[in-house]
């Protein structure tokens, strides 16, 4: 009963959004910031809002009924303060400005956790806001002429473009007798990595021309050092021998030149497509982690080698945004 | 939009509930029994209790033991009483057992909605001004409530966990901005022609003038210094203090004891004459709720306004029980008692007849000195009445009356009041043939300077006899005999004994009345009569609910428009930052000496150069300089943008060299 009459509801603002194309949420997605404007902000009654009429309304009848001035008077005001609330309630969203949207890349599988930036400059405390996505909800609350930022932990399935879709901010603040709501359809990409195999072959390294062989692992002792290169990691530089140097050095690890390794996709026969990529994505992880060059060749992009974290996000964007199979 | 379903109240919420239960039930609490308010007052302390604590629900076989048990406590003490009084005490019950399954902001939400009923059912029966403030101060709170509930969040959070009350300054706002909107609707509302369902059901509780009397009857009215009745003259004089009687029931009927207005004078004949040239009074009679029928009036009312009747012995009654504060305009004519009553042989039977087998001395006694007085009636009268004066003592704390009441009065107790002087010589009266009827109404009342009209409280409350002589009913008041200072009884308030430590109180109780005069007079009394006659002017003839409707929607059409008005108004770019208009206000200063600010320059470099132009003033413009950066940068707020304003306003630029402005 109530599924049928909230599919109704929605049914009715589709159609309604359709002939209105200018109030509709169905716009095309949109830059931040934004501010929400009149135009964008709808208001209807809540549950309670429509037991509230009612009620006031019973009072009328009964106040009415006795023609009984005070009874009355209690009953406008009532109806009175209800009808401030329409306002309110709008007044709470209206002029709030989305400033910014982001969220780190995740793997999928993994929570995307956006981070949505609102900013309050009418000098108003905006209570009670609700950020919706789906099922998923956060409540907040925007002080006046401050900031804030909310996290929606929002989970993944699939690697690629993260459809955000349609954010839905809302309040029924702050009476809860009517709710006022505005879509965000911001037009921010999110990127989701593949998920890595969780447990698989080790990495492939390039022995004689063409062959996988496997990889021994890298030697830990230094044999030398050298110029620090970007993307060099962290672990690798030698600090005592770059602060007497006044230069950064890196330690050369003996197999770190020979170690050099490209993941290729074709290689992968024995795989399905999305088996193929969450295996080198956990190679390219594997790579990265050990501190090894590595090189991606995928159909459509060839990536050279490299290492450090822009190398590796390069790598999984790739991944990522490899198409389907 | 289901928010709310499953949201769960916190402590905070419980607590706003359980405030909400006591604003909501303390007009009741004088008409609950004292058993049930000490087991409700314990029932709510304990929940209180329960709530501070973070208890959460008390089991369900808890919960229907505590209704079970309260309810069966409700029939027990109130279940003999007036409905109204069970009602109350229902609702009461209700609301505080209510507290103790109000665990989700949805049963918060439904608690906050049975309170202003609670609210309503208090105005219905109460309908002061002070009651009416405090309904509104209540639904004010219940706002800021609902404001509290709405803040709630999935798993009790909170959007502001520290914020607290929440918006009071927005709802108390939101409140006064209501008053001119419930202002406009009561104004102009639709009012119903007539009940829909039968209004006599809620009674007012307060006590009134019967339709009958008997001994005892009134103690309880005499007592009672609250205001029964206000009369304000619009044409004509107030009669002199022995003559101020407001006329209620004429009771015909005796049978021994009670006095009865029984089967009244069929209404179709006409009113009894008034005599001719008795003086014309004009006046507004406005009458607290008394959940009776009779419209008191002064001496002899010359016709009925509307939704009243006039009985032949010029009773005036409304068609519906006084329920609640009514005003008429009545017109009287002064007749000092005397109505012409060729009363017809029925009346005058009916206004002989005595109840075989009572008071056989008293008959015994009228007869006697009826035949000593010769057959002169007014001779026979004066003579009991100076016997009254001389044997008998007025007292409200009269001894009982036996089977044979006017015997055990005349002869034994001889201590009474206004009931049993009235019957006891409406008896004697009768007995010796003089046609008698016994009328009760109110008698004195005293002037209010304040507002100038006068007022008759319940202890003014008075019975006297009409008795027939020759072709005119005239009013004797046998107790003025007896105590001609009785109306000083029981006036703590009127008495012009009681000035001095009194002063202050009685002027504050009569500013107090007055307050309620005009307040009874502007709303209460507004109906759809005075509603006519106020959308006259604006063009609206007939007020039907089609022109009143269109009103409302061009009401809330305005108001809304001036809600979005105002709303847009808001969201207007605020003005500008204080540190900008600063800054806006040096470049003006400086422009007038050649060194306003060049596009590209950022507030460092036209300072370096405005520096550079004027050495004497170096310091002051870095000093600014400094200031405007840290106001604009370092997000101290909007405090030290304002002062670099004043700052800045208050600098005078040195006057400049040709040089400096020439090197520039």
């Amino acid at each position: 009963m109530r599924a049928l009459s909230e599919q109704l509801s929605h049914g009715a603002l589709a159609a309604l959004e359709r002939r209105l194309p200018a109030l509709t949420r169905l716009r095309a997605p949109e830059s931040l910031p934004l501010r929400l404007g009149m135009r964008r902000i709808y208001v209807l009654p809540t549950r309670f809002g429509l037991f509230f009429a009612v009620s006031v309304f019973a009072m009328l009848l009964t106040a009415l009924n006795y023609d009984n001035a005070s009874a009355l008077i209690l009953c406008f005001f009532a109806a009175a303060l209800g009808h401030n609330a329409l306002f309110a309630t709008f007044r709470n969203l209206h002029g709030l400005r989305v400033e910014s949207l982001r969220a780190l890349p995740v793997f999928a599988g993994e929570p995307l956790l956006l981070r949505i930036e609102l900013c309050e400059g009418e000098g108003r405390d905006r209570d009670a806001l609700r950020l919706h996505r789906g099922s998923v909800e956060a409540l907040f609350a925007v002080p006046a002429r401050g900031r804030c930022e909310v996290e929606l932990a929002i989970p993944t399935q699939r690697r690629g473009i993260f459809p955000l879709g349609t954010l839905r901010i809302a309040t029924s603040a702050p009476y809860g007798l009517f709710v006022a709501w505005s879509y965000l359809h911001p037009d921010t990409a999110l990127l989701v990595y593949p998920r890595p195999e969780t447990d698989g072959p080790p990495l492939p390294t390039i022995g004689e021309q063409g062959e996988i062989t496997t990889a021994r692992r890298g030697g830990e002792e230094p044999e030398g050092l050298r110029e620090w290169r970007r993307g060099d990691p962290m672990r690798l530089i030698a600090w005592r021998a770059s602060a007497r140097a006044d230069r950064l050095l890196s330690k050369e690890l003996a197999e770190a030149a020979s170690a050099e390794v490209e993941l290729r996709y074709e290689e992968l026969s024995g795989l399905d497509h999305e088996a193929r990529i969450a295996r080198l994505t956990r190679w390219v992880l594997l790579a990265e982690r050990e501190g090894r060059r590595y090189a991606l060749r995928v159909p459509g992009s060839i990536i050279p080698p490299g290492h450090g974290p822009e190398h590796l996000d390069r790598c999984l964007s790739t991944l990522a945004r490899l198409p389907e199979g | 939009m289901s928010a709310g379903q499953r949201l769960l109240l916190d402590r905070r919420g419980e607590l706003w509930c359980a405030l909400l239960v006591a604003g909501a039930l303390a007009p009741h609490f004088a008409r609950l029994h004292p058993a049930l308010l000490v087991v409700l007052g314990t029932l709510f302390a304990g929940k209180l209790v329960l709530s501070w604590r973070g208890v959460g629900a008390i089991a369900a076989w808890q919960r229907l033991l505590l209704v079970g048990a309260v309810f069966g406590l409700v029939v027990l003490v109130h279940g003999g009483g007036a409905p109204r009084d069970g009602g109350i005490a229902l609702l009461a019950s209700m609301l505080v057992l209510k507290l103790y399954e109000t665990h989700r902001v949805r049963d918060a939400r439904a608690l906050a909605g049975f309170a202003l009923f609670s609210l309503l059912g208090a105005l219905l029966l109460d309908s002061s001004l002070l009651l009416n403030a405090y309904a509104l101060a209540i639904t004010t709170l219940i706002f800021l409530a609902l404001r509290d509930f709405a803040d709630l969040g999935p798993g009790r959070q909170r959007s502001r966990p520290r914020a607290f009350p929440l918006g009071l300054r927005a709802t108390l706002v939101s409140s006064l901005a209501a008053l001119p909107l419930t202002a406009l609707l009561f104004v102009l509302f639709p009012r119903l022609p007539g009940p829909l369902w039968g209004a006599g059901i809620i009674e007012s509780g307060r006590t009134g003038l019967g339709g009958d009397m008997s001994p005892g009857d009134l103690r309880e009215l005499l007592i009672d210094d609250r205001t029964a009745a206000r009369v304000e003259i619009r044409a004509g004089a107030m009669p002199d203090e022995g003559n101020r009687y407001l006329r209620g029931p004429v009771l015909w009927d005796f049978d021994g004891r009670r006095w009865s207005r029984g089967a009244p004078p069929p209404r179709m004949r006409s009113p009894e004459p008034v005599p001719p040239g008795a003086p014309r009074i004009l006046y507004d009679l406005s009458l607290e709720p008394s959940d009776r029928h009779w419209v008191p009036a002064l001496d002899a009312p010359l016709a009925a306004p509307d939704g009243l009747l006039l009985d032949r012995d010029r009773v005036l009654r409304s068609r519906e029980p006084i329920t609640r504060v009514q005003s008429f305009r009545l017109e009287s004519a002064r007749t000092g008692g005397g109505l012409i009553g060729p009363a017809s042989a029925s009346e005058r039977a009916r206004a002989l007849a005595l109840p075989e087998g009572f008071d056989p001395r008293s008959r015994a006694l009228a007869r006697r000195w009826m035949s000593e007085a010769g057959g002169d009636a007014r001779g026979y009268i004066e003579r009991i009445l100076r016997w009254f004066g001389e044997d008998f003592r007025y007292d409200l704390a009269a001894p009982p009356l036996g089977r044979d009441s006017v015997d055990d009065f005349l002869f034994s107790t001889r201590t009474g009041y206004c009931e049993h002087f009235a019957s006891a010589f409406a008896v004697l009266m009768r007995a010796a043939g003089i046609p008698a009827r016994v009328v009760t109404g109110f008698h004195g009342g005293y002037r209010n300077p304040i507002g100038d009209y006068w007022i008759f409280r319940y202890s003014d409350a008075h019975a006297w006899v009409e008795v027939l002589l020759g072709d005119t009913w005239v009013r004797i008041d046998p107790t003025a005999a007896v105590a001609p200072e009785r109306r000083t009884l029981g006036t703590e308030l009127g008495g012009p004994a009681l000035e001095g430590v009194f002063g202050l109180r009685r002027s504050l109780a009569m500013l107090g009345d007055w307050i309620a005069l005009r307040w009874h007079r502007l709303v209460l009394d507004f109906d759809h009569l005075r509603q006519q006659r106020l959308l006259r002017p604006l063009g609206i003839e007939e007020t039907t609910w089609r022109e009143l409707a269109f009103l409302i929607a061009l009401i809330l059409v305005l108001s809304a428009i001036v809600g979005f008005a105002l709303i847009l108004r808001g969201g207007r770019q605020p003005r500008t930052d204080a540190a900008l208009r600063a800054w806006a206000l040096l470049g003006r200063k400086l422009g007038r000496l050649g060194l306003d600010r060049r596009a590209c320059e950022g507030p460092t470099d036209w300072i370096a150069r405005a520096a550079a132009a004027l050495p004497s003033a170096q310091a002051e413009l870095w000093g600014f300089a400094e200031r405007f950066v840290a106001a604009r940068y370092a997000g101290l707020g909007a405090r030290p943008g304002e002062e670099l304003l004043e700052a800045v306003r208050r600098w005078q630029p040195p006057r400049t060299s040709r040089l400096s402005r020439a090197a520039n």
